[in-house]
């Protein structure tokens, strides 16, 4: 993936916010935006070029579910790649997120080898898709 | 007429069965003013040793330290983020050193690095263990004052709370029941007695 990449970091947790950065920025990416929770990050998608999304599931406001299944449904975000990075880890909601069109899942804690390897993933599938 | 004591008799009947179930009543009646009576007593009984009103007064307490246990949290998840950013950037420095000695330890120590941010974590996820706990005390505190009220029970009031520990603790932002001293207090009080 292009390391220019822009990419939207959504959780309602500050500190996560930043670790995440902090592991896309060693991985390479470094145009990196951030926002608290699914209602700020909706408009900042339709309104921004972002390329990528990595969002929490769990948050007050709109959850990440909530978000990812708004992406999916506006023509102009549809085929946004979505990471969930969450600590929801029942089947259920994996199976749920799969069905509303996750592009990966990562269960927290985790580590910067895992978001590499999800990240490299979803790009392998883009390239094939494209 | 003939017919005058068999058309008395069903009236008669009825009297009866209107006086049994206007018994009837009257016993339903006593029960349930013995029962109510009773129910009364027990629920006056049933914080006779004040426990529940200490209950409503010391769940907001333990609350507002949850709270301040997340912050904590939060402060110290954020200290370390400052330091490895810090760290980061010598990294990077050392990683164009011409010794290639050198940049293989850099190597090794940014991994060492981003471990200790991934590390950081915790914060999201006990964070989010203590939020729910939280709540749970919430609906807890609001079930345990609405019995109180609905039992006409004595309300709670800043006396019911639990007795302080004589050693207090870390200090809580919004509970310190004492006068708190920082440690510049307590070098001139030493220092006042001569130490």
């Amino acid at each position: 993936m292009n390391p220019k990449t822009k990419i939207l970091v959504v959780d309602d947790f500050p500190t996560m916010r930043r670790i995440v950065r902090n592991l896309l920025g060693e991985l390479g990416y470094s145009n990196i935006s951030e926002a608290d929770d699914g209602q700020t990050a909706l408009p900042m998608l339709k309104n921004g070029d972002f390329e990528f999304l990595v969002t929490d599931w769990n948050m007050p406001g709109m959850t990440g579910i909530d978000l990812l299944k708004a992406v999916r449904a506006d023509p102009k975000l549809a085929r946004m790649p979505v990471l969930m990075v969450t600590a929801e880890a029942s089947k259920e909601q994996i199976v749920e997120a799969a069905q509303a069109g996750v592009s990966g899942y990562i269960i927290k804690p985790f580590t910067a080898a895992t978001l590499a390897e999800k990240l490299e993933r979803i790009a392998a599938r883009m390239q094939a898709a494209a | 007429m003939a017919a005058a004591p068999a058309r008395a008799q069903p009236e008669h009947h009825a009297v009866d069965s209107t006086d049994a179930a206007s018994r009837q009543v009257d016993v339903l009646a006593q029960g349930l003013t013995q029962l109510a009576a009773r129910l009364a007593q027990e629920l006056q009984g049933l914080d006779g040793d004040g426990r529940l009103r200490r209950a409503v007064v010391d769940i907001p307490d333990a609350r507002s330290r949850l709270d301040a246990v997340a912050t904590l949290m939060e402060q110290a998840a954020h200290t370390t983020l400052d330091l490895v950013e810090q760290a980061q950037h010598e990294v990077r420095e050392l990683r164009q050193h011409d010794d290639p000695d050198v940049v293989a330890r850099a190597d090794r120590l940014r991994d060492t690095v981003l471990q200790v941010a991934e590390a950081q974590g915790f914060q999201d996820l006990s964070g989010q263990i203590l939020g729910r706990v939280n709540r749970i005390l919430e609906s807890m505190h609001d079930g345990l004052q609405d019995l109180i009220v609905r039992a006409g029970l004595t309300p709670p009031s800043a006396a019911d709370a639990s007795p302080d520990d004589a050693l207090a603790g870390p200090q809580v932002a919004g509970l310190q029941r004492h006068d708190t001293a920082s440690q510049g207090d307590a070098d001139a009080l030493l220092e006042d007695l001569g130490l």
